[in-house]
């Protein structure tokens, strides 16, 4: 039925339906097996007993009345259909309450095959722009889709055998009635393949339309575009855009529709001016020329090929709608069998805290990328170095921390920490030796002690280590004010009464995270960025003192926190163009001399303009003789 | 404007609310509803009709004798024309209204947003406003088509019943008995179970909120590195394993309750009451009583199942109905809202050229709030001054230029500009010779030069969006851009739009201050530099400066260096200003700005002292 119903489809789409409703079966038969048995045996069942309850019973009924048979044997047969009819609203009863039931267990086993897939992807997959559109949105359907394209599909089939059944009933009475029933269902093929290509056709014209109506809907609604809206004439221009492009919706498809109406409309044509009408005709004709008195038998069968023709319609929308829902499980099937690098990764334990560092002329460019973001770097680290990447955006600096902690697989060169290369050691148990602070840290709906440890604290030794983190991250002011301490819900996700953190709070709370986990290296990408001065300072103080013999890492746009570091690094494009500590690089006056020079040109009184214009004189000498020799 | 909960609305303010809705509905396209109705109105006539009359004078016509066979094929022919006619008005009206809705979308959608953007921002900023209020509005164009479309199916339905009703009662009004006992059990269970279901939904959600957090963390970028450094993994599976068992525990108690209602509706209304009591009530009639003919028989029989069915309908479209009433409720409000700042046009107009900005003994406090957000401030900035605020965070600084736009209005005391009160003037001039960049500035789904000029571009504006982007230092990266000025920005269309880094939109959001030019009087920068590297900055601060020279500029910074070269510097704590005056006033002063000031240049001060010695 499948091929009949797409038959309009390409050969290769039209197999890739077929597979997807094949996977998605498979998928929740490995979920519950007993819940898509019950589904296949109500759905189809059910539809066959309708069949017999409707057609039969009403013909058996017609036929008693008519030959005016006894009436005992007509309560007899209706009460039989009525019992097994109520049998069936058991099964049917029971469906329900097993779909309710069943439905987390299936949700559960699909969420656990996603997120242990999730966690092996490597994380330059997920940097991707296309990769929260392909999964994750599509992820979130598909499950849903699925069960829906379950019940669609069982439907089609118990629909069809309905269709089989009636029409042997009809056949029972007069074989050629059997024949009305080929013109719906060769319209209902023929034209239900072009209402589906009207209809898909409607989808791909519509598109640019609608995500243009609906974003500029969104930034009216949305909190972070009012205020904006409010100052600037700019809702003019979306008002402008909301209208033009709704119109053009509207042309689309009145255009569309009116071709859809005409085919539906030819459709309902077929099926009551062919066959109804004909039947009726053929039927006047048989009584009025015949003798048999027959009457009651004929009429009950018009109504059935009614029926049959509905069920054909059916079958027809169920097996459309299996096929279009039983595509969104495509998105599950390439997600869990993407082909993931990460999972080549090694399974070297590291034994010893991390020490020396050796950065070996590597090389890095983001897939789509035209250059690279790392191009050839090299440096070495001691234990215990305080370490500062300076430059400006885009130079590459959280690049290369993300590829020292093996986020990302190097393309070129090599990455060893004590002798070892770092692609030897096993993941998840190399990343315990890290403790990082993002530019984009995130928050967890979690208890706060969660959000502090990363996992359930066990006793309360580790609940004294939460809070003493938070006091050393700032936070302890805070913490004072929660009611229930580190067992405070944070954000209002779940939790009416959560606590909803700043910026500058959630930050502490990373921040936090690096005190409680006491690693053997700390990364610190731009930690102060949403800080007030007063925090940041008081954060620093607090992280050189924790950091004492562990090496540290700083990435920082304000240079005044690169002063404290024992040698400094500045990167441009992808490269070290300077390195040395603070007074070498000051000395040398180069590209960090400058940037310094006028972030603390702010703070001094002393500096004067002619220095400034002497280094930016320097500067642009330097890049001509680079030119030059290019 | 109380909180709206999910309230008990009276009868009659539901019966009100749709009748809004569908007023609401014809104002935007008279023809769409009123062919609706009638579309509904005459297939289910139609439709009665044919399952009944016509079948019952059909069987007649073939038991007797006296019709002959030419005679009853042209009542065939006659009677299954007029239904063919009735499904061609019925398809062609559903396809015609389909695409004719489109339209109407539109126009609802539009009056609803122009009012959103005329609501006052103060109900974006307050949760229990912008929950019932604003999340409502955004949905009342479904609701609207919803309005229309179950009041029509209600029409129909009741004149299908209503005819078929009639057809029985001249047959035997006996038999209308069934399908009434059916509807009202019917009624009665229908609505213990679509309460118990709404109860039961509402857990759901909440649960599956629980659930669908963790395994949204679990594939959203913003998040990976997290996961895939930490073991926070485990305390997510746990609470995503903890809200599985919960909706299982839910669904077994709920289920068993409505199965067993369902059970009892099924088995009573379709089973005995419609399946066995009128075929056995007929077939006594006809085979004992032999009252009445095979015709009768078949005509009340699909005459009873049809009123059942579409008194079945009716019950859903009352549920429809219900909602949009509950609905409507919420988007009456945000309509009637009376706006108090926005689209106000002002006694007076605002004076030309530069002027003096008076904040006299103002205090700002939330709605519902305890304390003052901002409490008596009073500050004079002169045309052309530079007024640095600083200040930590929750301080009031951002409440405070909020205010001076006119975003919201103070709950005491006076903004005076060139000695009017701000208040006087219509709100849209008095914004248009202002120029802010907010902290959340937004890059919107439109053209480079549309996103700076921020309405409308022309060729003529060439000249005035490019220096302005290059002020804002976005030259560079301009001519990167393969369609320059009008290339598009965000993927919001289409997958060929190009998005820009925090740093870059942030310099947009700069460049449309200078591209308001001459109009600028007064330049607001809250947090301005936040997302700019350390040279970006430097050269950022010194085009603000010299460009909008003659328009003051107000700058709210963490960085206290930027701070420094201003005029005048308010310090604020806790709504108040605690300290005033220029850098040099307020580091004499010893306070807390000179503290704060002293901490953050702590590393660049050894260095400064090194170079004195």
């Amino acid at each position: 039925m499948g091929r009949k119903a797409n038959h309009n489809e390409e050969e290769g789409k039209r197999l890739g339906v077929f597979q997807s409703m094949v996977y998605t079966i498979q998928t929740l038969w490995h979920a519950d097996k007993s819940f898509v048995f019950y589904t296949f045996f109500k759905n189809t069942t059910e539809e066959v007993f309708i069949t017999f309850f409707v057609i039969y019973l009403m013909q058996y009924i017609y036929s008693c009345i008519e030959e005016e048979r006894s009436y005992q044997g007509l309560i007899r047969m209706v009460l039989l259909f009525c019992t097994i009819h109520i049998i069936f609203h058991f099964f049917s009863a029971g469906h329900a309450y097993c779909k309710r039931l069943k439905m987390p267990k299936v949700y559960s086993y699909v969420f656990r095959k996603v997120i242990d897939k999730a966690t092996t992807i490597e994380l330059s997959r997920y940097e991707q722009p296309d990769f929260y559109d392909r999964f994750s949105k599509a992820l979130d359907e598909c499950l849903t889709k699925g069960l829906e394209g379950l019940q669609s599909l069982t439907w089609s089939i118990g629909c069809f055998l309905a269709g089989i059944s009636a029409l042997a009933i009809i056949a029972k009475v007069d074989p050629l009635l059997v024949l009305f029933v080929i013109p719906p269902l060769v319209a209902a093929l023929f034209i239900g393949g072009k209402l589906n290509q009207l209809h898909l056709k409607l989808r791909e014209e519509e598109t640019r339309d609608k995500r243009v109506t609906e974003y500029i809907k969104r930034v009216f609604y949305e909190k972070k575009y009012a205020g904006e809206i409010r100052l600037y004439e700019i809702r003019k221009l979306l008002y402008k855009k909301h209208a033009d492009s709704f119109e053009n919706r509207y042309q689309i498809s009145r255009r569309i529709y009116r071709k859809i109406g005409w085919y539906a409309f030819l459709q309902y044509a077929v099926f009551f001016g062919l066959t109804i009408l004909s039947a009726y005709v053929y039927v006047t004709y048989v009584i009025k020329t015949s003798d048999i008195a027959k009457i009651g038998a004929y009429v009950a069968m018009i109504s059935s090929i009614d029926y049959v023709c509905w069920r054909i319609k059916e079958v027809i929308r169920h097996m459309n709608n299996a096929g279009k829902c039983c595509i969104y499980m495509n998105n599950l099937k390439e997600f869990l069998e993407y082909e993931s690098l990460e999972t080549k990764a090694g399974e070297r334990l590291v034994t010893k805290p991390l020490g020396e560092i050796e950065i070996k002329d590597i090389c890095f460019t983001y897939q789509g990328a035209s250059s690279g973001v790392i191009n050839g770097l090299s440096l070495s680290i001691k234990k215990g170095e305080k370490i500062a990447l300076v430059g400006e955006n885009g130079a590459g600096k959280t690049t290369l921390i993300k590829l020292l902690m093996g986020l990302y697989p190097l393309q070129k060169g090599n990455i060893t920490i004590d002798g070892i290369d770092i692609s030897e050691f096993e993941p998840k148990q190399y990343h315990q030796h890290f403790g990082t602070v993002f530019q984009d840290l995130q928050i967890f709906a979690l208890p706060l002690s969660h959000n502090v440890l990363m996992r359930e604290p066990r006793n309360e030794e580790e609940r004294i280590l939460i809070i003493e983190s938070l006091k050393k991250a700032q936070f302890g002011d805070v913490l004072k004010n929660l009611p229930n301490g580190i067992d405070t819900m944070i954000s209002k996700e779940f939790d009416e009464d959560g606590f909803v953190c700043s910026g500058g709070q959630a930050q502490k709370i990373a921040i936090a995270r690096v005190f409680a986990k006491n690693p053997d290296i700390v990364i610190l990408d731009e930690p102060s960025s949403a800080l007030d001065p007063i925090a940041e300072y008081q954060m620093y103080h607090n992280m050189l003192l924790a950091s004492e013999g562990k090496t540290v890492f700083f990435i920082s746009h304000r240079l005044s926190s690169a002063r404290i570091a024992d040698r400094i690094f500045y990167l441009e494009d992808g490269k070290i163009v300077e390195s040395g500590n603070h007074e070498e690089l000051i000395k040398k006056g180069g590209k960090y001399a400058k940037m310094f020079e006028l972030q603390a040109k702010q703070y001094k009184e002393t500096i004067s303009e002619e220095r400034l214009s002497l280094l930016e004189e320097q500067e642009s000498a330097r890049e001509v003789r680079g030119d030059a020799e290019s | 404007m109380q909180k709206v909960k999910n309230d008990k609305i009276l009868v009659k303010q539901l019966f009100s609310n749709v009748r809004y809705s569908i007023s609401f509905a014809w104002k935007a396209d008279k023809a769409v509803v009123l062919i609706v109705y009638l579309a509904f109105f005459s297939c289910f006539i139609i439709d009665a009709f044919y399952s009944t009359l016509f079948l019952k004078l059909f069987i007649q016509m073939l038991s007797e004798n006296k019709f002959l066979l030419g005679q009853t094929i042209v009542y065939v022919i006659i009677g299954i024309g007029i239904m063919i006619l009735g499904r061609a008005i019925e398809v062609l009206v559903e396809n015609w209204a389909i695409a004719r809705f489109v339209k109407v979308t539109g126009t609802i959608q539009r009056e609803f947003i122009k009012k959103a953007a005329d609501i006052d921002l103060l109900c974006y900023d307050q949760k229990q406003y912008f929950d019932d209020f604003v999340i409502a509005a955004s949905q009342s164009d479904e609701m609207i088509t919803k309005a229309v479309i179950c009041t029509a199916q209600m029409l129909g339905l009741s004149i299908g019943i209503l005819t078929l009703g009639t057809l029985i009662m001249t047959i035997n009004p006996i038999i209308a008995i069934f399908p009434i006992a059916g509807f009202i059990i019917n009624l009665v269970t229908r609505f213990r179970i679509t309460k118990l279901e709404y109860d039961y939904d509402m857990e759901y959600k909440r649960l599956m909120r629980k659930a669908d957090y963790s395994k949204r963390v679990f594939y959203q970028p913003e998040y990976a590195k997290e996961i895939k450094l930490s073991d926070i993994e485990i305390p997510l599976r746990k609470q995503f394993d903890e809200a599985i068992i919960e909706i299982e525990t839910t669904a077994r108690k709920m289920g068993v309750k409505v199965a067993i209602l369902s059970l009892i509706n099924w088995i009573s209304v379709f089973t005995i009451l419609s399946y066995l009591c009128v075929p056995l009530y007929l077939g006594y009639l006809s085979l004992v009583k032999r009252t009445i003919a095979l015709g009768d028989v078949a005509a009340m029989n699909n005459a009873q199942q049809a009123v059942r069915n579409n008194l079945d309908g009716f019950n859903y479209s009352l549920v429809a109905f219900q909602e949009v009433g509950q609905f409507a409720q919420r988007f009456r409000r945000f309509l009637d809202y009376e706006i108090k700042i926005e689209k106000q046009c002002g006694i007076k107009a605002v004076p030309r050229g530069r002027q003096v900005l008076k904040i006299e003994n103002m205090s700002f406090r939330y709605e519902g709030a305890k304390k003052d957000t901002l409490h008596r401030i009073n500050m004079t900035i002169n045309p052309g001054e530079r007024i640095a605020i600083v200040g930590e965070n929750g301080a009031g600084k951002t409440t405070f230029v909020k205010l001076l736009m006119r975003l919201y209005d103070a709950t005491e005391g006076s903004i005076t500009y060139g000695n009017q009160n701000i208040k006087d003037f219509s709100t849209e001039e008095y914004r248009s010779i202002i120029g802010a960049v907010f902290q959340d500035f937004q890059l919107y789904g439109a053209t480079l030069a549309e996103n700076v000029v921020m309405g409308e571009y022309s060729k003529e504006q060439e000249v005035i969006v490019r220096k302005a982007l290059d002020l804002a230092d976005f030259t560079r990266k301009l001519s990167k851009l393969s369609d320059g000025l009008n290339t598009e920005m965000t993927k919001e269309f289409s997958e060929k739009g190009t998005m820009l880094s925090g740093g870059e939109t942030q310099k947009v959001a700069i460049a449309r201050m200078f591209a308001k030019g001459n109009e600028l009087s007064i330049a607001i920068l809250d947090e301005p530099s936040s997302a700019l590297d350390a040279l970006a900055e430097a050269k950022l601060t010194k085009n603000m400066l010299e460009n909008v020279k003659d328009a003051s500029i107000i700058f709210i910074s963490h960085r206290l260096s930027t701070t420094k070269d201003a005029d005048h510097i308010y310090m604020f704590e806790e709504g108040r200003i605690i300290e005033e005056g220029t850098h040099e006033e307020l580091m004499k002063l010893r306070g807390r700005y000179a503290d704060m000031f002293e901490k953050q240049s702590h590393y660049y001060q050894d260095e400064i002292e090194k170079e004195v010695s």
